[in-house]
């Protein structure tokens, strides 16, 4: 039933086809597939963003920053009562999560492990290019970072931009040319700036404050996903869940990070129609936290967290987990949510499924042929 | 190296009218045995001021927060208390200071060596920290530990008002401290260790995580930090002093990375005092500190991938000065000297935003006078532009979003986004100071490349070219925005 939707729509492109560049998803006729990264700084609490609910071993553990009014969503889990649009995306089938999971990285370092996230290596500070860049190399398809910096996760791509709305203005591009004379001799300036002469004129207007706030970077995203001869994978950045303090429950400052999250989520929906059938929308973070508050009701650095994913590429909505418990014996280093898969595997499948290639191609390019199960059948049947 | 090169990488480069030094290595290196003092003529704040400042605004927002259900009124009051206590002006009179500082000073070097350690001992834009305390916390306590040792730095600087704020460690207490027998002996639930700042020392301020050092030793690092914390606070309003609680110290003897650190003194309020200490001493003598830090310098100033004989420059002298910091930093600077490369290190953007303010002689950060401010009114674009261009090139100096501070090599520098951000605030150059009754922009370029280019006459003869074409006003933007101004 679903699959014969998607095929559907995929047929009802026509206008797409009119459109004057080539690109290889047009060239191809079909509706091109998009990939939202949404990378969470500081480690994102899988228990406070998708709480177990099967007994009370986890209020328990949590007197302080408990999620009080969770949203049930199977017997033995829920969603925080933040994750509102993810919550109706839920209800609609376009919403999936892998529970107890985390990159390959048990240091608890922040850095280490916000770099590893994104190269998809085993190395910190090692490999120069990001998993998701080397994806798209070669794949003739072009990466946008809703970001000021170009994250290491984009890097080793050829066609990429970041963008950040500003109300700055550049000069005409006679004078951008007399830059890219002088660039010559350095390769990355002049790649840099090649991209900024050929951007759209909607990233070129100057944009007020408030395109700046999450919805607003989120509708810039959906624009440009939705382009036919745009991007076709877009990233976000959020920063903030590194809670140590005042953690907070149904409120404070893990939940106002979560909204931001489920803001662009809900925008990325409202905005992009049904190019939304076609993508595939998923959370990144470095690690989890610890399973008990700590002193200053916070929680301390962890491992296994939660993957959430939405979008309509994936055929229902289902937690998907080998749940290791939260028992004392079940934890990790007798103090984290355990992880009982290699976040790259979700990853890689996810790649393979958007851009429509072999999981084994995926491994190879993306993740340095790393013994990654292929969980696409877990995800995507 | 070439000596006008070597000045704008360890310095901002030369104004329009300054004088090439005759020897750049000593007068570069003389520079890091004193502290300069401020020349900034306006009203200098105390560290202490800006503490009361805060707190007093803390409290009366708290207050408003609390009492005024009415959010219409509590807009308007707040916006008061805004305007009352300098909420939106303080950020941008301490960014004006430190610019100012910069671009007129004399010890151009020993200010980029304090921008160094600010974002070294980065703290994090958190709790209107950037707002009230950083600027003035770095100004008064980090400036004047730079001719000390780094040790000395190290310990000063963990116990700082906005570091202990920023990394939790007022927060955390001995699991069998005290405070929490006492909250067991009443059935409360106790109030555990908090790891944020111990991991913190070790991963980013001293050894780095090539150290090898385990979960333990993170936590017997937060037991030893345990008791340092803010004292003397009351209900509803912050503490403002820094002390040592002996009653929230983890008791007993705590080992990190093999060495135990016995708790010393009689006294149950200084119980354990000196194990913070004692460690600190202990890391900084250590190799892998010496190797990381000393890395980290040269990374900042000779190129993003240093090679082992810059960092060896560096190590030396580490060693035999015993960790004193002018010392070090003048080994870094004959490092450069010895090997650096010109236009080999891609520039942060407030550092290259310091340097053509410096080389162009622009009206940067602008007239002191023009800071004065009354407390009443709404701040007008002249005094808050400095955090304004700041913000949009991506690099507000005391708002890193995360304790390992802004980064430093070109990968994580240069990206369209912050390459349109440079280009697009040189377009307008009245932004930065250059106004219309200022020298004709093709004079104000060729004075840049005269004073600031070893080989400048191909960028000479093409300035003459865009002159004959008319295009005159293309110039600064070639320059400023060119290969060899973005890097140095």
């Amino acid at each position: 039933m679903r699959i014969s939707r998607r095929i559907f729509l995929a047929g009802s492109t026509s206008l797409i086809l009119t459109a004057p560049v080539l690109s290889n998803a047009i060239a191809s006729n079909k509706r091109k597939n998009n990939l939202v990264i949404i990378m969470l700084r500081g480690g994102m609490d899988g228990l406070t963003a998708v709480p177990y609910i099967g007994n009370n071993i986890l209020t328990k553990a949590r007197p302080d920053i408990g999620v009080n009014k969770p949203i049930q969503i199977t017997a033995d889990f829920a969603l925080h009562p933040m994750l509102k649009n993810y919550k109706s995306l839920w209800d609609q089938g376009q919403a999936s999560i892998f529970h107890a999971s985390s990159i390959p990285y048990t240091g608890r370092s922040h850095f280490e492990g916000q770099y590893l996230m994104e190269s998809g290596g085993i190395q910190p500070y090692f490999d120069k290019t990001g998993w998701v860049g080397r994806a798209l190399e070669g794949a003739g398809i072009k990466g946008l970072s809703i970001s000021l910096p170009m994250p290491l996760i984009l890097r080793g791509g050829r066609d990429l931009d970041s963008f950040m709305p500003s109300k700055n203005r550049l000069p005409n591009d006679n004078t951008l040319q007399l830059l890219q004379n002088d660039y010559k001799e350095d390769k990355m300036l002049w790649e840099v700036l090649s991209t900024i002469r050929k951007r759209p004129i909607a990233m070129m207007e100057p944009k007020s404050r408030s395109d700046r706030d999450m919805k607003g970077l989120a509708k810039i995203a959906a624009q440009q996903l939705s382009d036919p001869t745009g991007p076709s994978v877009a990233i976000f950045d959020i920063g903030g869940f590194d809670t140590h303090a005042d953690q907070g429950g149904d409120n404070g400052e893990h939940a106002k990070k979560l909204k931001q999250f489920d803001d662009v989520i809900g925008t990325l929906r409202k905005q992009m129609g049904k190019i939304f059938n076609n993508t595939i929308i998923a959370s990144l973070t470095e690690f989890g936290r610890t399973m008990s508050q700590n002193g200053g009701s916070g929680t301390e650095h962890g491992y296994g967290t939660a993957i959430l994913m939405a979008g309509g590429l994936l055929p229902k909505s289902r937690i998907i987990s080998n749940w290791p418990g939260l028992e004392q014996k079940n934890l990790f280093e007798g103090r984290d949510l355990n992880s009982s898969i290699d976040a790259r595997a979700v990853y890689a499948s996810i790649l393979a499924r958007v851009l429509e290639s072999d999981h084994k191609k995926i491994v190879k390019d993306a993740f340095f042929n790393s013994d990654l199960p292929d969980m696409t059948k877990r995800i995507f049947l | 190296m070439k000596p006008k090169s070597f000045l704008r990488k360890v310095g901002f480069g030369l104004r329009p009218d300054e004088k090439i030094p005759e020897d750049p290595l000593n007068w570069a290196k003389s520079q890091m045995n004193s502290v300069p003092n401020l020349i900034w003529p306006g009203k200098i704040y105390s560290e202490q001021e800006m503490l009361d400042i805060r707190v007093d605004f803390t409290a009366q927002e708290d207050k408003i927060q609390k009492t005024e259900k009415n959010p219409a009124t509590a807009k308007v009051k707040k916006n008061k208390l805004y305007r009352g206590s300098g909420r939106r002006y303080f950020e941008s009179y301490e960014l004006a200071i430190r610019h100012h500082q910069a671009v007129y000073g004399n010890q151009p070097v020993f200010e980029r060596f304090w921008h160094f350690w600010g974002n070294h001992f980065t703290i994090i834009d958190k709790n209107k920290l950037a707002t009230f305390n950083t600027g003035a916390m770095q100004r008064e306590q980090l400036r004047t530990l730079m001719t000390g040792r780094f040790a000395d730095m190290v310990y000063d600087m963990t116990l700082t008002w906005p570091m202990i704020k920023s990394l939790d460690n007022f927060k955390s207490r001995g699991p069998n401290s005290q405070f929490n027998v006492n909250r067991r002996r009443k059935n409360k639930p106790e109030k555990g260790l908090n790891e944020n700042h111990g991991r913190e020392l070790l991963e980013l301020h001293t050894i780095s995580p090539n150290a090898g050092y385990t979960q333990d030793d993170v936590i017997n690092t937060a037991n030893i930090m345990t008791g340092w914390g803010f004292i003397g606070g009351r209900k509803g309003v912050e503490a403002k002093k820094i002390g040592y609680q002996g009653s929230l110290h983890e008791p007993g003897t705590h080992i990190v990375l093999g060495k135990k650190y016995k708790s010393s003194g009689f006294s149950e309020k200084t119980k354990g005092k000196n194990q913070l200490r004692d460690l600190v001493e202990d890391l900084c003598k250590s190799a892998e500190c010496r190797r990381f830090i000393s890395w980290k310098l040269c990374r900042h100033f000779i190129c993003d991938d240093p090679k082992p004989e810059m960092i060896k420059m560096v190590t030396d002298a580490w060693e035999n000065s015993k960790g004193m910091l002018p010392q070090i930093h003048q080994a870094v600077i004959e490092a450069t000297w010895k090997f650096g490369k010109s236009n080999d290190k891609f520039l942060s953007p407030e550092t290259w935003l310091i340097q053509i303010a410096r080389m162009t002689g622009a009206d940067w950060p602008g007239d002191p006078k023009i800071f004065k401010y009354d407390f009443k009114s709404k701040l007008n674009f002249k005094q808050k532009k400095i955090k304004y261009i700041l913000a949009e090139l991506g690099h507000l100096p005391f708002r890193a979003k995360q304790p390992n501070g802004f980064p430093d090599t070109k990968n994580e520098w240069l990206s369209q986004e912050y390459l349109v951000r440079r280009i697009a605030l040189i377009n307008n150059p009245i932004q930065i100071g250059l106004y219309k009754n200022s020298l004709p922009l093709i004079d104000i370029s060729k004075k840049v490349v005269e004073q600031n280019f070893d080989e400048p006459e191909k960028f000479l003869k093409f300035l003459n070219s865009l002159e004959l074409k008319n295009e005159q006003s293309k110039s600064l933007i070639s320059i400023l925005c060119s290969r060899k101004v973005l890097k140095a």
